[in-house]
């Protein structure tokens, strides 16, 4: 995770200069925490967290993240400080930003029934195409990462219930102020169910494709106007990685 | 020097953009000085210390000193400062990034470097920014100047020399620092404006 509130001159210009995809990985984790620990304050914290977003705004960053990624940052943070945040990017990606953060507020007022009936048509789908290529791995321990923390969903319980669940460990509960950059991390502070292996968090494919050193990841997105799963759910990309193969 | 002059070197004195809290237009940052001959002296001796000791060294990389060129003319610093709301004293001195602070304290900003105001009336500067102990590969000074601020350093009418100017005020009293200049978010394109 980077430091947002504390990047120096010397830092922007690095960024600005080259940046990596783990920075991009390690700034989006800052600016999670960045707007999980300051509060808008009306005076200096709403110029912090104003000028972080300025600063960030001057390297390519923007050009590296989806605004679907950082609205999903955002839509966990507190309003003043996202309303913040939002004033110091570049004006047509903050725009993008806002209006994916509205019409993921707008989802709450789906009708679940029908929502439930569409999700688990794609899930049945998902997890088929998921099932085959695990089948095919030699491997023996899996893992699920979800961006967002929620008690074990519909699809993991599919999972669980499935000819494969011995070979999976549950965890959640993971929260968007945990780094859980790395599956270590992720098993240290997750709530583990039984013999699956699922880690619902904050991170993102990136992370878990490096953290895992190369280790094969399926990963499948909900497409932007899909069904939500649960209340909570936004449409974030969803990771499986294989840790052994 | 006329207003005109400084409105050149400094751009103009201006009521700061985007909000301040109460408290930072009602106080005065305690660790504030104006530069003059003997500040500046001082200050000289305070940042060239940092090659030696590693005490400030250490402390500048994550506290910045914050500065601010005021209507007159003259270049003001101060420390970041934590105070209780309620009773205004002094708590501690904050970091860019530091621990949630309680809820009856309040960090003060670059606002606080001007002299307190009445209800209704706003604070005014030229300029404003940070400065870091922040050595970089491509300098040979360790320290670094910029406009980082949103309420006087960042405004569509301050351009790179205006910093510069700000930087020779202190290189006036000996002290060299390396310009860092934080460019205005672009503006809408006219298609957008409204």
């Amino acid at each position: 995770m980077m430091d947002i509130a504390a990047l120096r001159p010397s830092q922007i210009e690095q960024l600005i200069a080259n940046i990596s995809d783990q920075d991009v990985i390690d700034i989006l984790a800052g600016v999670a925490d960045l707007l999980g620990n300051f509060e808008a304050d009306g005076g200096a914290d709403s110029d912090k967290i104003y000028m972080a977003a300025h600063l960030l705004s001057m390297t390519p960053l923007w050009s590296k993240i989806a605004a679907e990624q950082l609205a999903a940052v955002l839509l966990r943070s507190d309003v003043g400080a996202r309303a913040e945040f939002l004033k110091g990017l570049p004006n047509d990606y903050a725009k993008q930003v806002s209006y994916l953060m509205e019409t993921s507020s707008a989802s709450d007022n789906l009708d679940y029934g029908e929502v439930f009936a569409h999700a688990a048509e794609l899930m049945q789908s998902r997890i088929i195409g998921y099932n085959q290529s695990l089948k095919a791995s030699k491997a023996t321990k899996f893992m699920v990462a979800h961006h967002y923390p929620v008690e074990v969903d519909d699809e993991d319980q599919m999972f669980l219930s499935g000819g494969i669940s011995r070979r999976w460990l549950v965890c959640t509960d993971l929260t968007v102020a945990l780094p859980a950059l790395e599956p270590a991390a992720a098993l240290r502070h997750a709530r583990i169910y039984g013999a699956s292996l699922s880690a619902h968090n904050v991170g993102n494919i990136q992370n878990y494709s490096q953290a895992l050193g190369g280790y094969k990841v399926f990963y499948g997105r909900y497409p932007r106007g899909d069904v939500r799963f649960q209340e909570d759910h936004p449409q974030q990309p969803v990771v499986r990685a294989v840790l052994d193969e | 020097m006329s207003l005109d002059d400084l409105d050149d070197l400094y751009g103009p004195c201006l009521p700061l953009q985007r909000g301040a809290s109460e408290a930072e237009l009602g106080v005065l940052s305690q660790s504030m000085d104006v530069i003059d001959d003997r500040t500046g002296a001082a200050l000289k001796t305070y940042m060239d210390a940092a090659a030696i000791l590693k005490f400030p060294r250490i402390f500048h990389r994550t506290t910045p000193i914050l500065w601010l060129i005021d209507r007159d003319g003259n270049a003001r610093i101060a420390l970041e400062e934590v105070v209780n709301r309620d009773t205004g004293t002094l708590t501690y001195i904050l970091p860019r990034n530091a621990p949630t602070m309680r809820q009856c304290d309040i960090r003060l900003g670059h606002p606080a470097l001007l002299k307190p105001v009445n209800d209704g009336e706003q604070k005014s500067a030229r300029i404003a920014g940070e400065i870091f102990y922040d050595p970089a590969e491509n300098s040979e000074l360790p320290w670094v100047i910029s406009n980082n601020s949103g309420r006087f350093g960042k405004r569509p009418h301050l351009h790179r020399r205006h910093l510069t100017e700000a930087n020779a005020l202190f290189a006036k009293y000996g002290i060299m620092m390396r310009e860092f200049f934080v460019i205005p978010v672009p503006d809408p394109v006219d298609g957008d404006k409204k």
